[in-house]
């Protein structure tokens, strides 16, 4: 592949511009994105905030108001914005602010990890779990865990990643 | 060109602690687009949100980012700051860096990173955010109450005593449901006619109720504040407005034997015109024209015609189908009893003095068909041994349903009490699982039904039922004493499992609302949400969302009462402007939005050229409906339908933000 | 096939005659004799072009989502059993009518591979046909308005030839090997999108590759968009992908699509049994869900 028309198109697109501050170093931890619902796994975020937990500081959360909501193409984006792993959270099992967001969601996530995998992607990158708001603990396992998981893992070296 | 403002903020030293605030703002005025980045003490005080406002104001600015702390903690703070700066609320971002950073990590350098990049994920976001506008919807101010049972008969009544017309819609010919069939209520022993006649007629003459019974629901549109509903009223036979209830027509009606009494439970035979029970509201007469012969040979008799002083019987009426605009619904369609046939080692059907609690409760009441007076219903003989049994069908996964009907071992308690009351001398047994009495006076209840009237219980299951010389013999087992026994009774009243209302599965589609594997309506939230349904102006009361007793069912016709007072007390029913929208040019109309919906919101549109010729279907979002959670996004293969707010493209800058 | 053939013009002709259909989509001789391919006829005179044998490759119901054949109103389609499935499909995910369509199905007994046929293979048996053929369930369409049995027996099975067998090497692989893998494939993809529009079922008239804002999935001919492209179909057909195999047919640079299909396919049916295309009263798979669906891989 020749790399050079591919920056080129990136940058004539603008996908890579500016350089303002924020961790960029890949030498640092590895960097997560976590998809999280917004009436569960957010507020247990914020739970293990005013409960003054402790953990890793390489997670970065996007909120989105439903798991029914978290399109596995995000997924895929975070990997090709260079995500190590990429966490999807939402409220348990008949938790689910709308009823069966989490429901369709769980399918879906069924089906595309499958995918992922047989596609040649480490799916122990992909993390899903459910998370409710009085589960700060939880929060905090599942990100420490998830980070020390992937630390073991050799560097993504699948399609989808950046390289 | 975006031109947004970012403020930092440092909640005192909660953020200030572990964030390097300057070198946030320092780092966020140096992203495309930021016009101003500063750092303040408290974003939250008033003069926090007077240097946003002026920010707003002075730098013109097309979006905001707050690194502060949870948006669930202060967006709506911020929101209403630039609302009065004549910003769009939802050009309000905020970054969570207290509790998702400072209060979370220690290492002030990793820290101060992750704040910087929570913030450009923020800025990146409101460059791609439209302003929303939050929906309004039209309200018709009248409601419909679907079943005339306790707790709809309740919703009824606290709507119209709040000066809303409502709808009531009963399938029988007269109201008051499963309530009106028992004796005396537990724990208190209050007869319950003697309770619930008044209500019925209140009902009845309530200047805000409509009353339509002998009427079915037919079809449901539209949507919260805006119902369009058929009901059919089935044909009486009867012109209503006529008649006076005086009787006349069902005691000379030929047909008074051969036709078993519903509300009697098939103890007692009714004619083919009837009411079904004497206080029955209204007091008007039907005729059952499957067995009426007026109707069955050719128009031969009409006796009750011939009787009727008014002259209101019509033999040739027909269904009427009504329409009505309401607002609100509340669907209180309760429950029946499951086939007690499905257990045969009771012999249900095959031996007369094997009933089911609702037959005893008829053989208990003044005004059922042995006036009170316990009889058999083989020898009319009086019994003196009775073997109560509990969980018939309830807690049975296997033959019957899992779940506990609750109302079981509370009735059981109060039939051994009647029994004892009313046959001095008498004995009672009661098999049983486990004793619930969790509610107020009910313990007691149950322990003075023991300890008072001396009825026996045992903890285990009836394996079989004999008759032998004119008496049952029952065979369980009492598992605390480890014993078989053998028990000599006059008369077995199962306790049957509650199942939902027959059609409840075909009401809550026609409703579209979400119903459970049993087929009872299931709550928008269970715990926060109890007496809404899934569907946006749809409540739910009594025993049509489950197992209840009757002050719970009343206080549920209270509660989606007052849901809906309160709904109909604004001039407009509002909600959130983020909810989903279709770009109907690529939309396909393969509905998978449709089908993972949970609060069908979304119909189908026809799209026609100037000739009115069909071009296309596509998906259309009823905003009124929509909450907003964004599953038809996933669903959509084509990203026709995209959930504002929350935008594919808002997203998606989110996620490059943070290209590594 | 004299007797197939007759029954298959002679139901044309009629529905043609009768006005049930205004367009007929079937099968005739190519200009290669083990070549078939599609005809569309209007006129009843024309039926004598209908034709059906081995060679009837082509999944005829990719015809149904195109707007020139659609404003024909009524049609009726030869059709085989395996790609009947996209006719329920179809009519299932509301892009068909069933009032609509008159399914002229045929009895089906594999289809000759046609880089065999090119090379003069004429005979069906186990080692020339699709490996669709070799797992197929349907011989006889599932739904139908007309049959037209086949003249022909079925081939003989013995399980020397294990169809799509690479599935369960690659299963066995590390993720390494499997990335390895398709890596190598996908880099022969130049981004034709022919397995799109060979594909009876990608129906959108605005594919999500050429949404473009945000451009979720690269539109640029390298690594990355490449895979993103063939995850992205493989994704969008899971639980719907009716087995054709249309897709893989018509890729020029010959990506084993199928075997993305197949596996699919085996997946959704091991953890939710839904099989696509069956029955035209069902829900997709993806359009429904079970509370107790498989939960295993979550926290």
């Amino acid at each position: 592949m020749e790399n050079n028309i591919v920056e080129d198109v990136q940058n004539a697109r603008g996908d890579k511009e500016y350089s303002a501050g924020g961790a960029k170093d890949k030498d640092k931890e590895p960097r997560i994105i976590a998809f999280v619902c917004n009436w569960c796994t957010y507020n247990g975020a914020d739970l293990a905030g005013t409960s003054r937990m402790k953990y890793a500081e390489n997670v970065r959360v996007i909120k989105l108001p439903c798991t029914g909501r978290i399109d596995p193409l995000f997924v895929v984006e975070a990997f090709k914005k260079g995500a190590k792993g990429v966490l999807v959270s939402g409220c348990h099992p008949g938790d689910c602010h709308y009823t069966s967001g989490n429901y369709h969601s769980r399918r879906k996530y069924t089906a595309f990890r499958d995918l992922l995998s047989y596609l040649g992607v480490d799916i122990n990158r992909v993390e899903f779990s459910w998370i409710s708001a009085s589960e700060g603990n939880k929060w905090v396992s599942v990100i420490n865990e998830f980070t020390n998981k992937i630390k073991l893992l050799p560097d993504n070296s699948d399609i989808f990643s950046k390289k | 060109m975006a031109r947004i403002g970012v403020f930092v903020c440092w909640c005192g030293s909660n953020i200030a602690g572990t964030v390097d605030v300057k070198r946030v703002a320092e780092e966020a005025a140096k992203i495309p687009g930021v016009v101003e980045a500063v750092d303040y003490k408290y974003m939250c005080s008033d003069p926090g949100q007077n240097t946003l406002r002026k920010m707003i104001k002075d730098k013109n600015l097309t979006g905001v980012v707050l690194a502060a702390c949870s948006p669930h903690m202060h967006e709506n703070t911020f929101r209403k700051a630039a609302v009065k700066e004549g910003l769009n609320p939802y050009f309000i971002e905020i970054a969570n860096i207290r509790e998702q950073v400072s209060w979370v990590h220690e290492d002030k350098e990793k820290a101060t990173e992750k704040a910087i990049d929570l913030l450009k994920m923020m800025v990146e976001k409101v460059k791609k955010n439209k302003a929303i506008e939050d929906v309004r919807v039209p309200l018709t101010k009248k409601a419909l109450v679907i079943g005339g049972g306790i707790s709809g008969i309740q919703a009824a009544l606290d709507i119209a005593n709040g000066g809303v017309e409502v709808i009531l819609v009963e399938k029988e010919p007269s109201i008051g449901g499963k309530m009106i069939q028992l004796d005396e209520t537990f724990p208190t022993l209050d007869c319950s006619s003697c309770i619930m006649t008044p209500k019925m007629v209140e009902v009845y003459q309530h200047p805000n109720i409509k009353l339509y019974t002998y009427s079915e629901l037919e079809e449901v549109s539209g949507y919260i504040g805006n119902f369009n509903v058929k009901i059919k009223k089935k044909a009486r036979s009867i012109v209503e407005k006529d008649c006076t209830g005086c009787g006349d027509c069902w005691n000379i009606c030929p047909m008074h034997k051969n036709v078993k009494s519903e509300f009697n439970v098939n103890l007692s035979e009714r004619t083919a015109i009837y009411v079904p029970f004497p206080q029955a509201v209204p007091l008007i007469p039907v005729i059952d024209r499957s067995v009426c012969l007026h109707y069955k040979k050719g128009g031969k008799c009409q006796k009750c015609y011939d009787a009727c002083g008014p002259k209101c019987i019509n033999f040739d009426l027909q269904d009427e189908i009504i329409e009505e605009k309401v607002g609100a619904i509340v669907a209180a369609t309760g429950y029946d009893l499951m086939e007690n046939s499905l257990y045969g080692e009771y012999g249900y059907g095959q031996f007369k003095d094997v009933i089911s609690g609702l037959q005893f409760e008829r053989l208990l009441s003044a005004s059922g068909p042995t006036e009170g007076v316990v009889k058999r219903p083989s020898d009319g003989k009086t019994p003196e041994t009775i073997v109560f049994i509990q969980c018939v069908g309830s807690r049975d996964p296997e033959k019957g349903v899992p779940y506990c009907s609750k109302v079981c071992c509370m009735y059981t308690a109060k039939h051994a009490k009647l029994f004892a009351h009313k046959v001095h001398g008498s004995q009672s047994y009661v098999f049983y699982i486990d004793i619930r009495a969790t509610s107020k006076g009910y313990e007691e209840f149950v322990r003075g039904t023991m300890e008072n009237e001396g009825a026996i219980y045992l903890r285990g299951r009836v394996s079989k039922i004999y008759e032998d010389n004119g008496k049952l013999i029952v065979k369980g087992a009492d598992t605390l004493s480890g014993n078989q026994v053998e028990i000599a009774a006059d008369m077995v009243v199962l306790a049957t499992g509650v199942i939902p209302k027959k059609g409840s599965d075909k009401m809550a589609q026609m409703l579209g609302i979400s119903y459970d594997k049993y087929g009872f309506y299931t709550e928008s939230h269970p715990k926060l949400r109890p007496a809404e349904s899934s569907t946006a102006g749809i409540y739910l009361a009594g025993m049509a969302q489950g197992p209840r007793d009757i002050p719970e069912s009343v206080v549920s016709g209270s509660a989606a009462a007052s849901k809906i007072l309160g709904l109909f007390s604004k001039s407009e029913y509002e909600v959130e402007g983020t909810i989903a929208s279709v770009n109907k040019t690529t939309c396909v109309g393969c509905f998978y939005c449709r089908r993972v919906c949970a609060y069908s919101a979304i119909s189908k549109e026809e799209i026609k050229d100037r000739n009115g010729n069909v071009l296309k279907v596509v998906a259309n979002v009823n905003s009124g409906l929509c909450a907003g959670c964004g599953a038809c996004v996933n669903a959509c293969f084509s990203k026709s339908i995209d959930l504002k707010g929350y935008l594919d493209e808002q997203i998606f800058a989110e996620i490059k933000s943070l290209a590594v | 096939m004299e007797k197939m053939n007759d029954k298959l013009q002679n139901t044309a002709k009629e529905l043609l005659e009768n006005k049930e259909v205004n367009l007929i989509i079937g099968f005739t001789k190519g200009s290669n004799p083990l070549r078939m391919r599609s005809v569309f006829i209007t006129d009843p005179n024309d039926v004598s072009k209908l034709s059906f044998n081995a060679h009837c490759v082509q999944d005829l119901a990719v015809f149904l989502k195109k707007p020139e054949v659609k404003k024909f109103g009524k049609i009726g389609l030869v059709v085989k059993g395996c790609d009947e499935k996209a006719v329920n499909t179809l009519i299932q995910e509301y892009q068909l009518s069933r009032d609509n369509i008159k399914i002229i199905g045929v009895e089906c007994r594999g289809a000759v591979k046609q880089n065999l046929a090119d090379k003069g293979e004429d005979s069906v048996k186990q080692s020339t046909v699709y490996d669709k053929c070799l797992v197929c369930e349907v011989h006889t369409p599932l739904l139908y308005d007309y049959l037209v049995e086949s003249d022909e027996p079925a081939f003989e099975i013995n399980g020397d030839i294990k169809p799509y067998a690479k599935i369960e090497e690659l299963d066995a692989m590390s993720v390494e090997d499997r990335n390895m893998f398709w890596q190598k494939e996908f880099e022969k993809c130049i981004k034709c999108y022919a397995c799109r529009q060979a594909c009876p079922l990608c129906y959108c008239t605005r594919c999500i590759v050429e949404k473009n804002t945000p451009q979720w999935i690269e539109t640029n001919i390298e690594e990355t968009g490449n895979a993103q492209w063939n995850m992205i179909r493989a994704y969008h057909l899971s639980g719907r992908c009716i087995g054709c195999g249309e897709c893989e047919r018509a890729c020029p640079v010959n990506i084993p699509l199928m075997l993305v299909n197949e596996k699919m396919a085996r997946d959704v049916f091991e953890k939710f049994g839904y099989k696509s295309g069956v029955d035209i009263n069902a829900k997709p798979v993806f359009g429904t869900f079970d509370a107790n669906d498989f939960n295993e891989f979550i926290k």
